[in-house]
């Protein structure tokens, strides 16, 4: 029986000289869910690019199932190439245009017309057909994408992959955004396509998710094609061997509980963002406070107050005991506060600048108004480097070129060269890949030995358990718990987040 | 192992960086290019007379090219230029005639540069308001007031102190324009390349708010910029009205351009963050010897303004083309 719909082999692709795949195999069967894994920067999501046209391969073959059923050498030159042969890729930023209604987005690109002019009712009924194939016929077709959720945003975009008649569609880490039951509903959703015979490559960090839904896996590690296995044949160890390639051992940060009892950074009477309650709430010396709550909750607004950016209102800030006059991030970090921001390449890094400038930004201003000597920068970033083992092509690769994690040591690195007091992180590590998020507690862990606060905000409920020595939750802009860990659950903090 | 393979991309990674030295080479060729076909054509041009006059040509676009670098790299426009020189040249004009004094003139030039500049980039920064939008009001009130003093007529100045900043020499060889673009091109290289400020423009520019976030003041800079930027159209001013012999209520008309156009040419990015100010070398020389060969052949002005735009365009994508393959 021959229900292989796609073969790609060998493929090679090489950016300015670098090679990012190197001779990968990838197979895929016709209604099957194949889960792509491995580290940020491990291939996958080339490769993917590649097979809908996004990049185009250096090297190798791909072969599609045409109609006959029989498997034929294809080239995929263009995105519009890859719909017409019936792949199409849902992207983690998506493609929609926001401004344009749900029907215009489902058929942007062959759109129905009659003669020159388009048929808006085509349009319409295409539209509603598709959205009622993903669930989502309470959508009219002519709301605005603009206002549509994340969740429905996504369904939409599988709505356009579906009038494309696609039959394999791509999805990357389509539930980094999602809630609980959105998830249980995009599940649903592609159970139902792979009925119908549609296959799915799914792209995804979350273990759960891939036992779940998945029926096979390829792993990924620095540009390889480490292997395939059935779900049925492997579990979460051997997986994760695969994908960091060294046995993988989970540090419980919690059990050196040795902050200290003193009172590093107080906040009193703190309103945050458009919440009407007032926050009270204290940092240890030492001590990692995870602060948990929901996307909503105000932890990200707390977080801009402390750091200058949004206005304190009648609430005031002690660190040490002492007053703080702050009024934008010069005057926090000025008191030796950082932030580690939650959109970094929004608010975290010059993307366009190299990793030296991004790491060495911040600390220039304790230095004189003509720049150091350029060995005193490669040394001093050299260092930073060796410290979070980040994986740059060298000191002047741009970081736009950089996976996510090792941007987000960049990020680190940048306040760590600064000897704050404070470091704030917001949900750090998002979006990266288990290895980077090892190091990255490491790091933390060190930094509270050495007498630092660390906040972390984050909305990985396991991951506040692991890292925090105290944990505050919060809701609509208030504090509803605050407790040491070891006092605590998972059912405490999540109901006292919901409630 | 691991760290064989980060040194073995580090090397092929020199790639990256070629793209830059590309851009560089594309200029390069296709100035090479203007100066073979320029000196077969016409024997006078490459006498040492004519091509010190191309840089006498190019000086005042130069210097200002060095403010609206900056201006660029953070992702803003000026595009006040023109009208500027016009103003200030006329008030440079009006104060000389009154005063009969150069130093005083040079100095009131310059500071009502740096005030304008200053005014801009203070609106800007601190009202959010889009540099394209400030710059073009400045523009108007420039040119009207230029206008207003001079009631619509040249106010002319033939005094040599007054001229010599446009058309005097330096050691009865080198004219000042010359000079002067250099000093400023040799100190605007250290600003930008060497200074704490230099790297807050770039990363400024590259993305402000996360340079905000880094604890840098980045109104400051802008104002900064935007103020230097205004000192050096001063300088521009001087030169352009020394060389006119007076204060010009329409001069300058369309100067912004040609200044903007060097810039771009160099492959300073409009979206900020990115360029070189050898690349704004370059392209003040390209442009220089086009407008100086062209004029040389005999090409009217008005041809002279198509084969300017075509060359643009090409450069351009072959700058485009060339940043892609490396």
């Amino acid at each position: 029986m021959n229900d292989t719909v796609l073969r790609m082999c060998n493929i090679t692709k090489r950016f300015s000289g670098v090679t990012v795949l190197d001779k990968v195999d990838f197979n895929l069967k016709k209604g099957e869910v194949h889960v792509l894994i491995g580290e940020n920067g491990a291939g996958k999501s080339t490769l993917m690019k590649i097979l809908a046209g996004v990049y185009q391969k250096s090297e190798g073959e791909i072969y599609l199932q045409d109609d006959t059923g029989e498997l034929k050498p294809v080239e995929i030159e263009s995105p519009s190439a890859a719909l017409e042969k019936g792949i199409s890729m849902v992207f983690q930023e998506f493609n929609l245009m926001e401004n344009m209604t749900v029907a215009e987005n489902i058929c942007i690109g062959y759109e129905p017309r009659k003669g020159l002019i388009l048929d808006r009712r085509a349009i319409q009924t295409e539209a509603r057909k598709q959205l009622k194939r993903v669930s989502l016929e309470n959508v009219s077709p002519q709301t605005i994408v603009g206002s549509l959720t994340v969740a429905q945003k996504q369904c939409v975009e599988i709505a356009k992959c579906l009038s494309h008649n696609a039959k394999i569609i791509i999805l990357d880490e389509p539930t980094s955004s999602l809630s609980e039951t959105e998830v249980t509903a995009l599940f649903a959703l592609i159970r139902a396509l792979k009925e119908n015979g549609v296959s799915i490559v799914y792209i995804s960090h979350r273990m759960e998710e891939i036992f779940e839904l998945g029926d096979r896996i390829t792993v990924f590690r620095d540009g390889q094609m480490i292997d395939t296995v059935n779900v049925s044949d492997t579990d979460e160890k051997k997986l994760v061997n695969m994908i960091i390639g060294r046995e993988f051992v989970a540090g419980d940060l919690s059990e050196d509980n040795q902050y200290k009892e003193e009172v590093m950074l107080e906040g009193k009477n703190i309103s945050v963002g458009s919440f009407g309650a007032k926050l009270d709430f204290k940092a240890y010396k030492g001590e990692i406070l995870g602060i948990f709550g929901l996307v909503g909750a105000g932890r990200t607004e707390l977080a801009r107050v402390i750091f200058g950016v949004d206005p304190i209102g009648e609430g005031s800030l002690y660190k040490n005991g002492k007053k703080l006059k702050i009024n934008s991030p010069t005057d926090a970090i000025n008191n030796n506060i950082g932030l580690v921001p939650e959109d970094r390449k929004l608010l975290g890094l010059i993307t366009k600048l190299n990793v030296r400038d991004n790491l060495t930004l911040a600390k220039l201003r304790d230095m004189s108004w003509i720049l150091p000597s350029r060995d005193k920068e490669i040394s001093m970033t050299a260092d930073y480097i060796k410290r979070l083992s980040i994986v740059t092509h060298g000191q002047t690769q741009l970081v736009e070129r950089l996976s996510g994690g090792n941007q987000q040591k960049i990020v680190i690195s940048k306040w760590l060269a600064m000897n704050l007091d404070v470091l704030i992180l917001d949900e750090p590590t998002r979006g990266i890949d288990v290895g980077a998020k090892a190091e990255i507690y490491n790091v933390m862990r060190q930094l509270a030995r050495e007498g630092m606060s660390i906040i972390m905000i984050s909305s990985d409920l396991p991951e506040i358990l692991k890292v925090s020595h105290r944990v505050l939750v919060m809701h609509d802009g208030e504090i509803k718990l605050e407790a040491p860990v070891k006092a605590l659950d998972q059912g405490t903090i999540m109901h006292a987040a919901i409630s | 192992m691991k760290n064989e393979t980060v040194n073995n991309r580090f090397i092929k990674n020199k790639a990256f960086q070629n793209s830059d030295v590309m851009r560089q080479l594309t200029l390069v060729l296709v100035l090479l290019i203007q100066i073979v076909l320029f000196s077969s054509l016409s024997d006078n041009f490459l006498t040492s007379s004519n091509l010190i006059n191309v840089l006498r040509q190019v000086s005042v676009t130069a210097i200002a090219a060095v403010g609206m670098f900056m201006i660029i790299l953070l992702g803003d426009i000026d595009l006040s230029v023109g009208s500027v020189y016009a103003f200030i040249g006329v008030m440079a004009a009006v104060i000389f005639r009154a005063t009969e004094n150069a130093v005083i003139t040079v100095f009131a030039a310059l500071a009502l540069g740096t005030v304008i500049g200053f005014s801009s980039g203070f609106i800007t920064a601190k009202g959010k308001i889009p540099a394209f939008v400030t710059t073009l009001a400045i523009m108007s009130v420039c040119r009207g007031l230029a206008f207003i003093i001079t009631d619509g007529t040249p106010i002319g100045v033939v005094n040599p102190k007054f001229t010599w900043f446009g058309s005097g020499y330096i050691f009865k060889t080198i004219p000042v324009p010359i000079v002067i673009m250099i000093i400023v091109f040799i100190i605007g290289f250290f600003l930008i390349n060497f200074t704490r400020f230099g790297r807050y423009v770039y990363a400024s520019g590259g993305n402000e708010q996360a340079t905000r976030w880094s604890g840098i003041k980045t109104d400051r800079i802008k104002i900064l910029v935007f103020t230097i930027s205004g000192f050096l159209m001063g300088m521009s001013s001087l030169i352009l009205a020394g060389r006119l012999g007076g204060g010009l209520p329409n001069a300058g008309n369309g100067a912004e351009l040609d200044v903007i156009t060097t810039v771009i040419l160099g492959g300073t990015s409009l979206t900020g963050g990115k360029g070189k100010l050898w690349g704004v070398i370059t392209g003040v020389v390209v442009i220089g010897v086009l407008n100086n060969g062209l004029t040389m052949l005999n090409v009217s002005s008005y041809w002279q303004q198509l084969v300017k735009g075509i060359i643009i365009l090409i450069a351009v994508f072959l700058d485009k083309k060339a940043s892609k393959s490396a």
